[in-house]
């Protein structure tokens, strides 16, 4: 039995999955200011060597809530997962919003270390509870859709327990496999997605972690009157900006509002990537997906976790309200449908259903499917065949394999040269020939294609000319400082849909920090923070560096380069210097 | 001789027409009444402050663009803002994120 004390909020879970033993120990001073990503990246830089094999025995899968997460804190229930990614050969933290990162902080617990590898064809799952770490046989759920396996869970553990699994991509080795996380519902619908962490968890042996916080201590704050000036300043922004409060976009449309302006601005990729702009788009936008939503009885809009006041979630359901999803959003939208030729809302849902069943990231599977049917496994358009193909997954079959790994390797197969993918990993959804700072940005940071790592999105799609000109090529300052911020933002516990409102309110990123130094008790300036933020991403660079990546890995693939994008005809030529000059000196 | 306007969200009641998916309205309106965006705004009897991001064939635009024969121009209300504030009017400040200071 392992007691989880009164000094919980200092505590790192490791769980052994070779021996299946559990120990606690205490946050060295060196981590006991971090949270979320700058957690699970510190340790995995410290802890996981970086020539491991992913799947392998010295790899480690982290969980850590951000520093915020579980308190009253308005939009603030993410979890970060880090490790080597099998998907790029990098350093890897994605995050999610849910419960199960309130619960793990309630408990006490700053972070979740697994470690060790798969001895035998059995799967584990660890139950956490507030005085007992326990071990149970999960074998029973291999091979078994995630839905079914989360109501059973609820059913045998109790509807509120938070539940983390990898699916059945993740069981096959993946390197397009996500850890999933419940939603509200207790449905397998909040991801963190990217970079195949899936496949790692799995690689351990360990197919979920049941989480119970009832009795747990909460988390312990340093000056509560610090914390409660910094969260009203944050709500103040977020219920005053048009993005973020009561009835903006956000709320009313959710993360779908970006289809029809993106599209409009010529950079939503169609067919894998070879347009930026069709007629056909606002066929699956957000204002088509929330009127039909309402109209079958799905819930819209909806927090993802309690406490979120911004509620751009929703419940998307079939017709006649029926076989609940959970959130479509914006990326997964576009991945499984214009990037397909599919533009259909429930062609797309059930798309999303099947990621979600078998544990798979929606981006990454919607690159991967854009390159299969580039390479003639089905037609562009053909959403049947598309739902048919995640069948292949779900048997194992050898087709299934090569889907489950990605957009990088399902290139390889089908012989196709137009591939979406920076370090191995799928581009999300914004084609950088006419957004030049976003494709800064993918080919940059430390993740690889990742538009949320420095959103360059928002401020540089306004081109009302000097330096925010989404054409202009100097955006290598651009990404590094919405880099580093970010990185902050991740290891904070706040979503990262908080950015819309403190960028236009800096009263409102001053409540961020404020709140930060009334759960830990230092006294950052937001200057500090941002500059916590830089060291984090060049500690992942460093790692990056050491697992044998250089500045020729910076770079957005050729066709990105010689392919002119309609209907701007665009190419990416943003000069290799000023890519470099992102993390030059 | 006509500029195509599409009108976003619920911008698109104001238009006669809506496109195939019928969620874009479309109004074909004659260039001799129009030199700038502005002018469009004014025939539709729409606010600045009523509207969001407006983009001028497929490229981000100002309300003082000119606007020729054959132009598509997509206007999106204000509830479908995604962008920051900063961009269109307001002192500076400066915003952590980017770092940069917004413009007057």
């Amino acid at each position: 039995m392992i007691t989880l004390g009164e000094k919980v909020a200092t505590k790192i879970l490791r769980l052994d999955m070779t021996e299946l033993k559990a120990t606690m120990e205490d946050v060295p001073d060196k981590w006991k200011n971090l949270g979320g990503r700058g957690l699970t990246s510190s340790i995995v830089a410290e802890e996981v060597p970086a020539d491991c094999h992913p799947l392998g025995p010295n790899n480690k899968l982290v969980l850590a809530p951000g520093i915020v997460t579980g308190t009253k804190a308005p939009t603030s229930g993410r979890l970060s997962v880090g490790g080597k990614s099998p998907l790029t050969g990098g350093i890897k933290e994605a995050n999610a919003g849910t419960s199960f990162a309130q619960k793990v902080a309630r408990l006490g617990l700053k972070a979740i270390v697994v470690e060790g590898h798969r001895k035998k064809d059995d799967y584990f799952m660890v139950n956490i509870l507030k005085d007992e770490i326990e071990f149970h046989d999960a074998t029973i759920w291999s091979n078994m859709g995630l839905y079914k396996a989360y109501d059973d869970i609820r059913a045998r553990f109790g509807v509120d327990v938070g539940i983390c699994a990898c699916g059945i991509a993740g069981e096959m080795g993946g390197a397009g496999a996500g850890v999933a996380f419940n939603d509200p519902e207790g449905m397998p619908s909040r991801y963190a997605g990217r970079g195949g962490l899936g496949a790692v968890m799995a690689a351990r042996g360990l197919k979920f972690i049941v989480i119970d916080d009832s009795g747990g201590p909460g988390v312990k704050m340093a000056d509560e009157e610090v914390f409660k000036i910094g969260t009203k300043k944050l709500t103040n922004a977020l219920t005053s900006h048009d993005i973020t409060k009561k009835g903006g976009t956000l709320n009313t449309y959710g993360t779908s509002a970006l289809v029809n302006v993106i599209n409009e601005a010529g950079a939503l990729p169609h067919r894998n990537f070879s347009a930026g702009y069709d007629d056909m788009a606002p066929m699956v936008s957000g204002e088509k997906k929330a009127e039909v939503i309402k109209a079958r009885g799905g819930e819209r809009p909806h927090a993802c976790s309690p406490g979120c006041i911004i509620r751009c979630s929703e419940v998307w359901v079939k017709q006649g309200g029926v076989d609940p999803v959970g959130v479509l959003e914006y990326e997964s939208v576009w991945a499984l449908g214009p990037n397909c030729g599919i533009y259909d809302l429930d062609d797309v849902g059930e798309l999303n259903r099947a990621c979600n069943d078998l544990g798979l990231d929606t981006i990454e599977m919607g690159d991967t499917m854009g390159v299969a049917m580039e390479g003639g496994l089905a037609d562009f358009g053909d959403g049947k065949k598309a739902i048919k193909l995640m069948k292949e997954i779900e048997n194992k079959t050898a087709t299934g394999r090569l889907l489950a790994n990605g957009c990088a390797f399902a290139g390889q197969a089908f012989g196709v040269h137009r591939v979406p993918a920076v370090k191995g990993q799928g581009l999300p959804a914004y084609d950088p020939r006419p957004i030049k700072g976003i494709g800064v940005t993918y080919a940059t940071t430390p993740m690889g294609a990742d538009h949320t790592a420095g959103y360059a999105i928002a401020p540089e799609i306004l081109g009302v000319g000097g330096k925010l000109d989404p054409l202009d090529k100097k955006k290598g300052q651009l990404s590094r400082n919405f880099q580093n911020y970010t990185a902050f933002i991740d290891s904070s516990g706040y979503c990262l849909f908080t950015t819309f409102a403190t960028v236009d309110i800096p009263e409102g990123f001053d409540g961020i920090v404020e709140s930060c130094n009334g759960v830990l008790g230092t006294k950052w300036s937001a200057d500090d923070a941002i500059a916590l933020g830089s060291k984090i991403v060049l500690l992942e660079r460093d790692f990056n560096i050491r697992a044998g990546f250089s500045n020729e890995d910076d770079r957005l693939p050729e066709f990105f380069r010689i392919e002119p994008l309609p209907p701007s005809n665009e190419v990416y030529d943003v000069p290799d210097e000023e890519l470099d000059s992102v993390f030059g000196k | 001789m006509t500029v195509q306007v599409r009108l976003f969200g619920n911008l698109k009641g104001k238009a006669p027409k809506l496109d195939d998916s019928g969620y874009v309205g479309i109004v074909e309106m004659p260039i001799d009444d129009i030199e700038t965006i502005n002018d469009i705004l004014g025939i539709l009897k729409v606010d600045e402050m009523e509207t969001s991001h407006i983009f001028l064939n497929h490229e981000y635009t100002e309300l003082s663009s000119s606007v020729k024969d054959g132009d598509k121009v997509g206007i999106f209300p204000r509830d479908m803002a995604l962008l920051y504030r900063w961009y269109f009017k307001g002192g500076i400040k400066r915003s952590y994120a980017t770092g940069e200071k917004a413009r007057k």
